[in-house]
């Protein structure tokens, strides 16, 4: 009897340390992901999964990457396994990943055909920079570099908080757009992530008056709206000749009229750090603000 | 036997259909050699990688290409038979419009669900596609009848209708739904896998033997109505069945492969001009001529921009269009 008892807290403990070893989680898009070890050979269908990766410390262990994960500069010298939205499955599983880190934005057709090729996927959907912060804990959990994924989300979190504070008693609220003035404009609404760090930064951000996440509005909407600041992250010719864009803007029916070209606040903020939930998009968070509160700012 | 008769023909697609597939199963993104490919199809056991790419990744796509092109290209030799008209296709109908905006749908809802490895987008779009062909069908049907024109227009105004829905949904959506939902519409046979294979293949098989058993009575419709009915067919029994079976066969295609253009009008055209316009020819040589063609476009899908992939159906028409227009150059008559 003591034996069998014995036996079994034996075999309790076995299990339980294998348990401890072995991880199940679920992704974004709600399937579970099972992975025995810490994953070694990690391949990145998207180029903020692999800003992320990098930034965990795990850059080497990335084994496959998008043609567009173009940073940081290591992660151009790897495999290029996917595109934007296609991936070649055969690429894939060529390289033989433990873990295969997907994105919303994936072919989810591919994505299921290499589960059920037996290749572990986790799928991140990242649309806040809230998300971004719990993203990093989780994917450092998954990958088994818990110390990481603890440092960077503190840092990262530090900045955001830096951000808030600077904020703090700044009760004026710019209208403020995403967007290049060509007609319709395609700006950002509610529920994306340029709506969420618009809002961090202290602005209100105008697209959020139409319907949908990615509103198409015309001139005259935009006149309407009467946004105070513009950002973008496309200039015609590069972002240095965004001066002569204005001089240009400031002379068009219609643009001249609107506040942000007459007072020349258009602003370029870089797409990689605004577009991808990456960590580089708490740097967007900051050049964002400072541009929306110059003299929040300020000071020693 | 002259050229164009089926024992000169069939062996010569069908041998170019084996050297295309075969090259297909050797050649993409991943080298492997010729004879690793061969040793693995011989089932020999290989390197692990090697083996999963070619059996579980490039032969269920092959075997689609397959499946797909010869049901597109026979449902549109089908459909030029029973229309008497050289502009029909396989979507004249609808199907292709009831099969875009049921995969919008699930695309743009998000039904991310999977029922025996099938996506909730291919079931929505062959869905749409049913409903679609269901409605056109009931809403021409005058009596026991099935009046061309009636079919046509009523087929183009509901293709109207759910491309316009389909043009709603999709400019409420979000940029990754966007493009995953125009993807979908330049059809391709990227990423799919053996369920697709075992979902299709009954009923594309028994699409193409039914549409071939009724070859004889479509040859001789089309020679008169009045003499047709004379020699014991009923023709409006055999075109509704046509109909419904060339319809049936599309839906399914479009449903694994989304909406690949080209095949469909063109490939049977083709083989007018090879085999001649009897449909108990011309039906098998256009399976095999849309076979190749899309094959051959899946491979070009694979690999010209690899790692990433090429819509098929830009690929179909880029590939199939200059050769059709200079097999009309050649030709001296003015009637196809």
């Amino acid at each position: 009897m003591v034996n069998k008892a014995i036996l079994l807290g034996s075999a309790l403990a076995c299990w339980l340390v294998s348990a401890a070893q072995a991880i199940e989680m679920e992704d974004d898009l709600g399937a579970r992901a099972r992975l025995e070890k810490p994953p070694q050979r990690i391949v990145s269908l998207a180029p903020s999964n692999t800003e992320l990766l990098f930034a965990l410390g795990l850059g080497k262990r990335v084994v496959g990457v998008t043609e567009y994960c173009n940073y940081p500069e290591e992660a151009q010298s790897l495999e290029k396994v996917a595109g934007y939205n296609t991936m070649s499955l055969e690429k894939v599983v060529a390289v033989q990943p433990d873990l295969v880190l997907a994105a919303r934005g994936n072919d989810l057709e591919g994505v299921e055909s290499l589960r059920r090729l037996g290749t572990p996927v986790f799928a991140l959907d990242i649309q806040s920079v809230g998300q971004l912060l719990k993203a990093i804990e989780r994917l450092g959990r998954l990958t088994g570099a818990e110390e990481e994924a603890a440092k960077l989300k503190g840092q990262l979190g530090q900045r955001v908080r830096r951000v808030e504070k600077a904020l703090e008693g700044v009760e004026e609220r710019p209208r403020v757009m995403w967007g290049y003035w060509s007609d319709p404009v395609y700006t950002a609404g509610k529920s994306t992530m340029i709506d969420d760090v618009f809002a961090l930064a202290g602005g209100d951000n105008v697209g959020r008056r139409a319907e949908g996440a990615w509103p198409q509005v015309s001139l005259e909407t935009i006149l309407a709206w009467a946004p105070q600041v513009i950002f973008t992250t496309y200039v015609p010719g590069g972002p240095d000749s965004l001066g002569g864009e204005m001089a240009r803007l400031r002379a068009v029916d219609g643009w001249k009229n609107v506040p942000a070209v007459q007072q020349g606040r258009i602003y370029y903020v870089e797409g990689d750090w605004l577009t991808r939930p990456g960590p580089r998009l708490v740097q967007a968070l900051e050049h964002i603000a400072r541009h929306l509160h110059p003299a929040a700012f300020e000071g020693p | 036997m002259s050229f164009r008769s089926l024992g000169v023909m069939v062996p010569l697609l069908l041998g170019l259909l084996g050297v295309l597939s075969l090259l297909s199963l050797g050649a993409g993104p991943v080298d492997i050699p010729p004879a690793k490919v061969a040793a693995l199809l011989a089932g020999r056991s290989g390197e692990e990688v090697e083996a999963v790419i070619v059996r579980d990744i490039r032969l269920p796509r092959l075997l689609l290409a397959i499946l797909v092109g010869a049901a597109l290209a026979q449902s549109g030799a089908a459909m030029q038979g029973f229309f008497q008209n050289p502009m029909a296709d396989p979507y004249i109908v609808g199907v292709s419009s009831g099969a875009a905006l049921g995969a919008t749908l699930a695309l743009t809802l998000s039904l991310d669900f999977w029922v025996y490895g099938i996506s909730g987008v291919a079931l929505s779009a062959f869905g749409g596609a049913l409903l679609v062909t269901l409605l056109v069908y009931g809403l021409a049907r005058r009596g026991g009848r099935l009046p061309v024109t009636l079919v046509l227009l009523t087929g183009v105004a509901m293709g109207a209708l759910c491309s316009a829905l389909t043009s709603f949904l999709m400019i409420s959506s979000n940029p990754f739904d966007m493009q995953r939902i125009l993807f979908w519409l330049m059809g391709s046979l990227a990423s799919r896998r053996w369920e697709h294979v075992h979902m299709v293949w009954p009923q594309l098989v028994a699409g193409m033997v039914f549409l071939q058993v009724f070859a004889r009575d479509l040859n001789l419709i089309l020679q008169g109505e009045e003499s047709a009915r004379y020699l014991g067919v009923d023709v409006e029994r055999v075109r509704r069945l046509l109909l419904v079976g060339a319809s049936l066969l599309a839906a399914a295609a479009v449903a694994v492969s989304g909406i690949i253009g080209f095949v469909g009008l063109v490939v049977p055209h083709l083989m007018r001009l090879l085999v001649g316009p009897d449909h108990r020819k011309l039906f098998p040589a256009s399976m095999l001529g849309g076979a190749i063609l899309l094959v051959g476009a899946d491979l070009m899908a694979r690999v010209l921009v690899e790692p990433a992939e090429l819509p098929i159906g830009a690929i179909t028409s880029a590939l199939g269009c200059p050769f059709f227009l200079f097999l009309l150059a050649r030709r001296r008559q003015a009637v196809l």
